[in-house]
């Protein structure tokens, strides 16, 4: 598994630690500010990601499902909301 | 289990809906649209609204998510249908569970929860079937190197941004689709859904340190990828 530097990971975390990404903290000092630009860039590869067309109707037939769910009774299969497991 | 509707217009004339069929995926009936809630009205006040009664506040909490959970979905998925699927399981599991929410917490987070676990349940289930590619890696065998990828370097590699849009939208496509899915999941929560570190810990249910650590590990596999699959990468 490739790896980062300390410095790409201090870069990472200040444009994604705080949620809402945004490219260079005003806050961050000048040698760090085009280490932190860089990750950014890289980043920002990622908005070439195509946003997919919603189905549509998706809100409507999910509610129609769940209450269809409710009529007939229907259950999901018992499990906890927060599913533990090993990820990494 | 509260009732939910839907209604055609914010004039609140009422669509009840009722035990009909299910639509099964792919199929487009015209049921009646739901009015998006005000911005002003948060997701926790829907949902508390939903408990005591409401029959449309549960409606709009779907509403007010189809566009975002989905867009997570079928990314982190990488299909449409089955992201349709785990979207609408997502929201009976909420329907079903809504009592027990704890009312203090976001909702935003909770929901994000339980469809990262429908949809890691779903890939399990796929990956038990040999016809299910849904994490084939673009370069196999590429993942064990151990190796530092430099971003200062990765970003000077790239191309210029108005150079080869649909080529460098595609590569980039199959760069995070073979992403192995726990790191692609990480990457979309907090690259595209904005959430805090703090938030993501909750969601996967892991420390704030292999938070970290996984989206470091994240960001350079996914720069890793990217250079590997564009060795002509030129400077910008």
């Amino acid at each position: 598994m490739p790896k980062l530097s300390n410095a790409d990971q201090s870069a990472i975390d200040g444009i994604l630690m705080n949620g809402q990404a945004t490219s260079v903290p005003s806050a961050a000092p000048a040698d760090a500010s085009g280490r932190i630009e860089s990750a950014a860039r890289v980043l920002r590869l990622l908005d070439r990601l195509p946003e997919a067309e919603v189905p549509v109707g998706l809100a409507e037939r999910t509610v129609q499902r769940i209450q269809k769910a409710a009529y007939t009774g229907d259950t999901l299969p018992t499990q906890p909301i927060v599913t533990p497991e090993p990820l990494a | 289990m509260n009732d939910i509707s839907t209604h055609s217009s914010p004039g609140r004339r009422r669509a009840e809906v009722t035990g009909g069929s299910t639509m099964s995926r792919g199929e487009h009936s015209t049921p009646a649209s739901i009015a998006p809630p005000a911005p002003d009205v948060t997701d926790e006040q829907l949902l508390s609204a939903h408990r005591a009664g409401d029959r449309d506040a549960f409606a709009q909490l779907v509403k007010r998510y189809e566009r975002e959970l989905f867009l997570f979905l079928v990314r982190f998925l990488g299909d449409r249908a089955a992201a349709e699927d785990v979207f609408q399981e997502s929201f009976l599991q909420v329907h079903q569970s809504a009592e027990q929410f704890d009312m203090a917490r976001r909702f935003r987070p909770w929901l994000f929860t339980i469809a990262a676990n429908k949809a890691r349940d779903l890939m399990r289930l796929q990956a038990r079937r040999p016809t299910a590619p849904l994490q084939a890696s673009i370069s196999p065998g590429d993942d064990d190197s151990g190796e530092y990828i430099d971003l200062v370097r990765a970003a000077s590699e790239l191309p210029d941004s108005a150079l080869q849009t649909r080529e460098l939208t595609e590569q980039v496509q199959r760069v995070v689709a073979g992403m192995p899915s726990h790191l692609r999941e990480i990457l979309l929560l907090s690259y595209f859904h904005g959430f805090a570190y703090k938030q993501i810990g909750e969601i996967l249910d892991i420390p704030l340190g292999t938070v970290k650590s996984r989206l470091h590990a994240s960001v350079a596999e996914f720069a890793k990828k990217w250079r590997t699959a564009n060795p002509d990468a030129t400077l910008s």
